[in-house]
Order: C-alpha cells, then sequence, then structure tokens
C-alpha cells in the first residue's frame, strides 16, 4: 500500500567493485559536504567490512541531531531512537541478543545534555556496547545553540557575548565513570581511528571513543574560523597526541589551544550481560 | 595543507610503481579535503563538468606525481576516491 504522503528516495549505492558496496545508502547523506560525521560512518563501515561482518551480525543505534541522521544510511538494523535515549535502546537490544554487535553512533548534545545520566549509568554497568561520540561542541541541526561541549569565549547563537559556562570534558567524565576503553582521536586522523574501532570491538564491555568533528557551518560562521578546509587545519594546529596521559589530564580547551588526544584507558572487565548469564544460572539451580 | 608548513631538502626518489587513481564521481560531493590534504599536488577539482547530482567532482591532474600514500582515500568523507596500485611491466635489459 502507498499513501500519497510516501516519498520515494532511491538507493544511491557504490558499484559493485567498492569495497562498500550494500552498505550504505548515499542519498540518505544529508550532511554539508565536507562534514567530518561522514569519515566516522564510512569507517566504522570500513572496519565492520573487514572484519568480515555482514549487516545481520551488527546495529546501529543513533539518537536526534546531525549524527543522529546517520543511522537512515546504513544498510543494516538501524534505529533512530528518541532524544537522549540511545544508550537505552542499545542496552536492550545487547542484553536480547548477546551476540549483536551494537554501536551507538550519536552526537555530543544527545549523549550528553539530554542523555548524559544514561550515558554515565552505562558506563557503571559495563555494558558491552561501542559508543562513538562526534564532538562538534554545539547543537548543530536547530541554529547553533549553546551545548555543553561549547568552550569558554565561544560566540553561538544564544551566547552572543561569548559563552561563560565550562565545557564538559567527555573523556575523563567517562573514565570516571568506570568505561573500559577511552579514546579521543580528531576526525581526519582515520588511521588511527579505526585502530580504535577495532580495539573497541575487541574489548569485552564498554567502549567510548570521542571523534572531534567541528561544525562549519554553524560554529565556524559564528566564530570567524572559516570553511571545512581552513577549520581542519586549525584543528590540526591544536591537536596534541600523547599516548601515556592519564584522562584526567587530558586537556580539552580552545583558550589555551590544546586538544590531548589519544587512548587514555584500556582495562577490560566482565561485562553486564555476561553477569546476568550467571546470575540467572545460579537462580535456576537454586530452585531446583 | 601538508606541503604549506614544510619542504623537502632533497628531491623525493622516485617511486618505482606507478599509482591509478580511481574516482567514483556520482558518489563524489566536491568537498575538497582530498585536494587539500595531498601532499604531492595530484587532485583539482573539475570545474567544467558535473555528476547526476549537479555536483563538480573531483580528478587526479597531475598523476605521475601520485607516491601513494593514500591520504586521499583516508580522508574522503564519502570513499568516493580510491588509490589502485598499477602493474608494470619490467622491461629487460
Amino acid at each position: 500500500m502507498t499513501t500519497s504522503n510516501e516519498v520515494f528516495v532511491p538507493d544511491l549505492d557504490y558499484p559493485e567493485d567498492h569495497p562498500l558496496h550494500g552498505r550504505l545508502n548515499l542519498n540518505r547523506f544529508i550532511f554539508c559536504p565536507g562534514c567530518l560525521i561522514g569519515t566516522a560512518i564510512t569507517s566504522i563501515t570500513t572496519c565492520l567490512v573487514e572484519r568480515g561482518l555482514t549487516p545481520k551480525d551488527y546495529a546501529i543505534v543513533s539518537g536526534i541531531g546531525c549524527t543522529g541522521r546517520s543511522s537512515g544510511c546504513f544498510k543494516a538494523p538501524a534505529f533512530h531512537a528518541t532524544h537522549g535515549r540511545a544508550i537505552p535502546f542499545a542496552t536492550g537490544l545487547k542484553l536480547a541478543n548477546p551476540d549483536l554487535e551494537v554501536f551507538v553512533l550519536s552526537g555530543d548534545g544527545d549523549l550528553f545534555a539530554i542523555g548524559g545520566n544514561h550515558f554515565i549509568h552505562a558506563c557503571r554497568r559495563n555494558v558491552e556496547i561501542n559508543v562513538i561520540c562526534n564532538n562538534n561542541g554545539i547543537y548543530g541541526m536547530t541554529g547553533g545553540q549553546c551545548a555543553p561541549t561549547t568552550s569558554i569565549g565561544d560566540f553561538t547563537s544564544t551566547s552572543p557575548y561569548g559563552n561563560i559556562e565550562p565545557p564538559f570534558n567527555l573523556v575523563s567524565l567517562a573514565a570516571a565513570a568506570g568505561a573500559s576503553f577511552v579514546a579521543r582521536w580528531p576526525g581526519y586522523d582515520t588511521l588511527r581511528l579505526r585502530e580504535s574501532i577495532f580495539k573497541a570491538m575487541d574489548n569485552p564491555g564498554f567502549s567510548f571513543i570521542e571523534v572531534l568533528a567541528p561544525c562549519f557551518t554553524q560554529y565556524g560562521r559564528k566564530n570567524k574560523r572559516g570553511d571545512a578546509v581552513k577549520m581542519l587545519e586549525w584543528l590540526r594546529e591544536m591537536v596534541v597526541i600523547d599516548k601515556n596521559c592519564p584522562p584526567h589530564e587530558a586537556e580539552y580547551s580552545h583558550e589555551n589551544q590544546r586538544i590531548v588526544c589519544g587512548e587514555f584507558v584500556n582495562n577490560p572487565r566482565e561485562g553486564f550481560s555476561e553477569k546476568i548469564k550467571k546470575l540467572r544460572e545460579t537462580a535456576q539451580s537454586r530452585k531446583k | 595543507m601538508l606541503n604549506s608548513k614544510r619542504t623537502p631538502m632533497l628531491e623525493p626518489p622516485k617511486a618505482d610503481k606507478e599509482y591509478e587513481i580511481k574516482v567514483y564521481t556520482d558518489i563524489c560531493d566536491g568537498c575538497e579535503l582530498c585536494v587539500e590534504f595531498c601532499p604531492c599536488n595530484v587532485l583539482e577539482i573539475d570545474m567544467d563538468s558535473f555528476n547526476s547530482r549537479m555536483l563538480h567532482y573531483v580528478k587526479a591532474s597531475a598523476l605521475d606525481k601520485c607516491t601513494g600514500c593514500k591520504q586521499c582515500e583516508r580522508i574522503c568523507p564519502t570513499v568516493s576516491i580510491m588509490v589502485l596500485e598499477k602493474e608494470v611491466p619490467q622491461e629487460d635489459k
């Protein structure tokens, strides 16, 4: 049955000789040309292809926002969850089907503004999901409002005289809440990002990767940072790679021109679904 | 972007392999990230032609400079550019 309101969007797939053939629908790529959300999506997909996983073996969950629209691109089980509730959806998916590889791909406004509570409790429980957060430091899709990750002194449409609130440091927050794998990489450095995604898939527990993808449409225009290429140059001057840095010292500030990137936590421990499995076995043995 | 900061002291060694750059033109957005990230200035935006989505796409204008570093393949948000090794028949002396 087709209704008159239904809009037909034809599939735009890669040609058959491309390694990502049959994985993404490129007509749903609604991102601005040059935005690094695209590199995050394609590096996840290439990692899944290199591991030899078929679309039945993984699931993608995303929330609301620019990065939230990315779940529509995947030709796989993908869920566009309610605002801030991407991690509860993913936890339910993982507990119902422990063999599934579950990815949460969402933005900073979704995961940390309205869904911050869900994030810290998923870290505490050590649920076996891989959370990839695209940090652009702003609410991009709704018009460039001030977000909890906006740096001090930045101009947004709701802070025309400069932001005065100190931002979240996502890496130290995740490490303090108990995540077992924490990393931060700039979005252009896909070689290191893909290595971290492989490590996150191997990690039996909650793994968190922050991807720096600055928004040139909303943030760059207000702060006079220029277009996509100039903003990447601006990001490259600030990024410092430090491998043996403790997570609470991983600085993130535009004022001091310093963003420390690297892998900060990697101590695997027992996940939540295995604990539930053991609990179920002990409860059933006690009944008899 | 890379070549603006430092210049090589010696002439780069001539690559013994030849490379082929394959652009999937219908998928390319023309965002110029690969043009800026290429250290050897191999790529440029083709301003004379359009793809099926009415966007300009990238083309390899100086293919003989390519060293096969695959920077463009990694940075591309839509993976529309691929660097392939070309098999060169060796000349017998």
